[in-house]
């Protein structure tokens, strides 16, 4: 079907809409008894829409950088024809994850008290609004400014809600590394202006450019996404603020900003620097490869229940850009998929370990033991997400690093067979964590409290568990976005 | 029907599981087994439908997942090897249903084992039924992870917690050869289908893959690493040590996963893939060697173990040893022959063993048992048949299947054959040999243990003993029954659904042995228990006891020749490197003292005096940046 009203108008302005309102009548909210209904029921809106879009205009825009269809392209910058939105089902699925997941915070945040969850909300908000612009950009300096503004609410959501006082190291660490590795990306886009005059993806795409050139502006690109990534050695931030930040801070932290550094990498790395980015494909396999050993084999001695998952983090984001860099078409299916699964899987496990954070305080995982004597609902909740983790056939996770793995295969069977060796160490560090916290004796650290059916935590992770349990079953609503035009495109 | 077989385990499991607070523990019990048996009487008649009349069914459910020219159906794919894989599977289950409810019947949880149970079939019917690999491989991950649940079924033990740990890592070490063969299997013959893939074999004889800088023949590695996988799941040598570990699980668990049906899985897939592996000599040699070398470690092992159940787990390794190594002769039939068989008698032994360590307030130890004949004589009849069986005493269940594996050994004509009868007639030696150690001590011995636990040692219910009768019947008849559907010269029962290559066809060869050559196992068998009699309960050989190099040798088997030693060595090694090399020294040691060292000392400055804020350098330097920035970029878009 054909949309009536352009659906960018909704997409990019219902959020924005929600965050003015929300700051115009900020103190009203605080005082009012509904207040949380309320900003959950307004939250909802965005997903709801989103997913509307994606379920039924497919065939409008059914592949990446348009490959077919070009109709939704409106200028909303004073600079008429510059920032452009461009609506494809690849970035609509970003959109609509965005959407999702910031709406799924609002549940985690509910036990907090009215102020502070309207302030939680203003953020989160903001940050929605922010990516939702970078994932539907299509032009480089637009997606720049934006890929640099989301810090700033992800900077006070760690700084002001994080439950240490390490946390302002944490967050100016997160600010400056990103900041560092975007400052060549804003040369890189500034030379690139200057020779071709244009800015708009669509327009430069199949440039020409020498081959000097183009290997220096693409390594100018990947050391900015392979610190929003993150690639080892540029992974210390990560671990850092996910400790710091609250449960909400890590949910958005896994599942959205991680991501803007693989999106970038498919949408404009590959797209612009087709040559260089066949060039580089060895380094950027050995990186993947020492990064995914490197942070199994870290995870495995970490004792802070976050570091644990955030060290994990790193080794599935590195598995994405294995399969970005394979250039076929299971590889690049691969990667959208782990990139959606690894939001929901990390997601669940970052919400079920603030709710143990939530019960007792305290994240070292020495003091929990045998907690599935009185606590067997999130005991089993997080089986099922470690078995997530360890990409157990039949979660997402399994899929996605799967077709990844074939596709690396075709390029380079030694790159498969190193990277499948995570296939043991992740069972290793997924499985030892869970039994330590769950398995055993029960540990005289801890009091005997509530299981988690009585909160926010039980209803989320099982709406988290289906939709990875059904990704992982059924994947075809994702595989469907083909990223074949893409490598048409750009004659990968 | 064929979704009966995958909808009534899994719907019957996950109902259990979450709900089986409310449905209680008879309505747990009653819907888990009944269940089974519904599944037990749809298995046999597939077994009749397709195995006796030779129609091989094939039915597409839905497509999985596609990219590219990558396409994975949910479908499923019954021929005679699936069904009966099926029969075993679900005959074997449904008595471990029915003991179990008996068994833990003093156990809070019943409902979550019976639902582990319950899923467990699940797994391994969508492992057997599969029509790819794929599908195949979310049977072979699932029955991993809910053996996992079950040996740490008693949670709170940190024995159980450990080998639960170190089944599925050690499993996981073998799925990664399945994953490496579904790779290679998508590059060289770009389809995961068994079928196709059987159909494509003969014309990609020549294919290579690159691995490291060197050409490999296709077949040839993909044969490897499905070995790999096998070798992880059927606790072949290397990567066995999970097997006698997961012994601390419930003993019914034991005896369906541990003899029956997981770890059977391995052998499952090389029959599956027979199109594939029959084409790589190197390959079919390489399985021969592991498997008669596992068939005599494990065997050897047996002799000086002490737990009673840990000695029935080696001789499950070392009896899969058999099933491997005839795999490796291209004795196909004979190896799921004897599958089936092992099955029966195997899971005899292990529940006869539950009965015992029930009997007497969970004692494992065979050294503190003895006398137990006159306390349980209907258990020992059973474990003397079960015993009888497994050491294939003529015309026990047994004795069909081991005779002919020993004389394909023979018939092979080949260094690797004889290598494998060597190894395969000395563990029929020692399979005897701690057989009938094992009765000994346990039932015929003078007793050795308190008189308070002999008082109140007792045979066990009818629950339990109904399906020991069962498979004890089976354990004598079955093998005789069955002999010439399975092996039978002319038998179509087959039906395509293994494929032995030509130049390999050997069993027919094994008909036309000499009659002293095939009684070569028997004859080993005797001299096992006629040593066992002499040394350890005649003590006319002494010098065993004293002599040196028989200490030392007993030490290095007790020990289980050093492997765990050797894997904790490792594993330390492993974790070690992963603190103090990747965590300590880059981690926290050189990246951040780059790059978090000069944040640390403003940020702490910051805390420390909030005042001075604006003098702070780390202010300064991100003003800077965003200063420049902007007016790069303002230029720009003026320009």
């Amino acid at each position: 079907m054909t949309f009536s009203i352009n659906p960018l108008f909704g997409l990019v302005l219902f959020p924005l809409i929600i965050v003015v309102h929300s700051i115009l009548f900020k103190s009203k909210l605080e005082k009012d008894n509904f207040t949380k209904e309320a900003l959950i029921i307004s939250s909802a809106i965005t997903p709801l829409y989103s997913l509307y879009c994606l379920l039924l205009g497919h065939e409008d825009f059914s592949s990446i950088l348009n490959g077919y269809t070009l109709n939704f392209v409106v200028s909303v910058f004073p600079f008429e024809g510059i920032v452009t939105f461009l609506l494809d089902k690849f970035s609509l699925i970003f959109v609509v994850l965005t959407a999702f997941t910031v709406h799924i915070c609002m549940f985690v945040n509910y036990n907090m008290s009215n102020k502070k969850y309207v302030e939680m909300f203003i953020l989160l908000m903001l940050i929605q609004s922010i990516l939702t612009l970078a994932f539907l950009t299509n032009n480089i300096i637009a997606f720049y400014m934006l890929f640099e503004l989301v810090l700033i609410p992800i900077f006070f959501i760690i700084g002001i809600w994080g439950s240490r006082n390490r946390k302002v190291l944490a967050a100016f660490q997160l600010f400056l590394y990103t900041l560092f590795g975007s400052l060549f990306m804003v040369f890189a886009i500034a030379y690139i202006y200057v020779t071709k005059g244009t800015l708009v993806l669509n327009d430069l795409i199949g440039t020409d450019w020498s081959f000097l050139e183009e290997r220096l502006l693409w390594c100018a690109f990947f050391l900015a996404f392979a610190i929003k990534i993150p690639m080892v050695p540029f992974h210390t931030w990560l671990p850092e603020a996910h400790v710091e930040a609250p449960t909400s801070g890590s949910v958005l932290l896994a599942a959205l900003l991680l991501k803007l550094g693989t999106f970038g990498l498919i949408k404009y790395s590959l797209a612009l620097f087709p040559d260089a980015s066949w060039y580089f494909a060895p380094f950027v396999y050995l990186v993947s490869l020492i990064s995914i050993l490197y942070s199994s084999l870290t995870t495995l001695r970490q004792i802070d229940l976050k570091k644990i998952i955030a060290y994990s983090s790193v080794g599935h984001m590195n598995f994405i850009t294995l399969g970005i860099f394979s250039f076929n078409v299971q590889g690049l299916d691969g990667a959208l998929l782990i990139m959606v699964s690894h939001a929901f899987i990390s997601s669940t496990l970052f919400i079920l370990v603030g709710s143990l954070y939530d019960k007792y305080h305290t994240r070292v995982l020495k003091y929990y033991r045998g907690l599935t004597v009185f606590m067997p609902i999130l005991s089993t909740v997080f089986f099922i997400a470690v078995l997530g983790n360890l990409s157990m056939p039949g979660t997402s996770n399994f899929v996605g690093e799967f077709l990844i793995l074939i596709g690396t295969f075709q390029k380079s069977p030694t790159t498969a067979v190193i990277a499948g060796l995570s296939i043991i160490s992740t069972a290793a560090y997924s499985i030892w964590l869970y039994n330590r916290v769950f398995m055993g004796r029960l540990s005289i650290h801890i009091h005997q409290t509530r299981d988690i059916n009585y909160d926010m935590t039980l209803p989320v992770s099982i709406v988290l568990i289906f939709l990875f349990i059904g990704l992982g079953v059924y994947p075809k609503i994702l595989l469907e976005s083909h990223m074949t035009p893409l490598l048409i495109k750009t004659q990968l | 029907m064929l979704l009966l077989l995958l909808l009534l385990p899994l719907l019957s499991g996950i109902l259990t599981l979450l709900f089986g607070f409310f449905i209680g523990r008879n309505g747990a019990v009653l819907m888990t087994v009944f269940n089974m048996f519904l599944l037990v009487v749809l298995s046999f008649k597939l077994f009749f439908d397709v195995g006796v009349l030779e129609t091989p069914i094939s039915l597409e459910i839905s497509e999985w997942f596609s990219s590219g020219s990558l396409v994975v159906n949910w479908s499923l794919h019954v021929d005679a090897l699936t069904v009966t894989m099926l029969v075993v599977i679900n005959t074997i289950s449904f008595l471990v249903h029915a003991y179990s409810v008996s068994y833990m019947e003093n156990d809070p949880h019943l409902q979550r084992f019976m639902a582990y149970l319950s899923l467990f079939t699940f797994f391994m019917i969508v492992l057997v039924t599969a029509d790819n690999l794929v599908q195949s491989f979310v049977g072979w991950e699932g029955v991993g992870v809910i053996s996992y649940l079950l040996i740490n079924f008693w949670f709170t033990r940190i024995n159980a917690n450990k080998s639960a740990i170190k089944a599925l890592l050690m499993n996981r070490v073998g799925d990664l050869g399945i994953c490496l063969a579904m790779y290679s299997c998508f590059y060289t013959f770009e389809t995961l289908d068994y079928s196709s893939i059987m159909l494509l074999v003969s014309h990609s004889l020549e294919d290579f893959i690159v691995l490291l800088g060197f050409e490999y023949n296709a077949i040839t590695i993909i044969s490897f690493f499905i070995f790999l996988g096998a070798v992880g799941k059927s606790a072949q040598i290397g990567l066995h040590t999970w097997l006698p570990d997961a012994m601390e699980g419930p003993t019914p668990v034991s005896a369906l996963i541990h003899a029956a049906t997981m770890v059977t899985a391995g052998v499952f897939i090389l029959i599956r893939l027979s199109g594939l592996i029959e084409y790589s000599t190197a390959a079919l040699t390489f399985i021969t060697i592991v498997g008669a070398i596992t068939c005599f470690f494990a065997a050897s092992t047996a002799l000086v173990q002490n737990d009673m159940k840990r000695i029935i787990a080696f001789s499950t390794c070392s009896q899969l040893g058999y099933m491997v190594f005839a795999c490796g002769l291209s004795g196909y039939t004979v190896s799921l022959f004897h599958l089936a068989n092992h099955a029966i008698f195997k899971a005899l032994l292990f529940l006869a063993a539950g009965v015992v360590i029930h009997a007497i307030n969970d004692e494992q130890d065979i050294r503190r048992m003895g006398g137990l004949i006159n306390h349980l004589p209907f258990t020992y009849s059973l474990t003397l048949i079960g015993s009888l069986a497994l050491i294939g005493f003529p015309y026990l269940t047994g004795y069909y299947s081991k005779d002919v594996i020993v004389e394909l050994t023979i018939a092979k004509q080949s260094t690797h054959g004889y290598f494998a009868l060597w190894l395969g007639s000395i563990t029929a030696l020692f399979t005897a040999y701690y057989s009938t150690r094992l009765l000994f001590y346990t039932f015929l011995n003078y007793p050795n243990n308190s008189k308070k636990v002999f008082k109140i040692a007792h045979e066990g219910s009818y629950l339990m003993l109904i399906p020991l009768f069962i498979l004890g019947i089976g354990s004598i008849y079955s093998g005789f029954i069955t002999k010439e559907i399975f092996l039978g010269w002319g038998s179509t029962f087959w039906n395509n659904s293994i494929f032995i290559h030509p130049e390999n066809y050997i069993i027919i060869d094994t008909l036309f042995l000499p009659d002293y050559m095939k009684l070569i196992p028997v004859f080993a068998s005797f001299i096992g228990i006629y040593l066992f009699i002499n040394i350890q309960i005649l003590y006319t050989t002494p010098f065993i006891k004293s002599n040196k190099l028989m200490k030392e040798i007993h030490k290095f088997l007790s020990n289980k020749w050093y492997f765990d030693k050797i894997y904790n060595t490792i594993t330390k090694t492993i974790t070690n490197i992963a603190y103090n090399i990747t965590y300590n020294t880059i981690d926290t040691g050189y990246i951040n003292s780059i790059t978090l060292g000069a944040i640390y000392k403003h940020t702490t400055n910051i805390n420390k005096t909030q005042n001075n804020t604006s003098k702070n350098p780390l202010n300064t330097l991100i003003t800077t940046i965003f200063i420049t920035t902007t007016l790069i970029l303002t230029l720009f878009l003026i320009n």
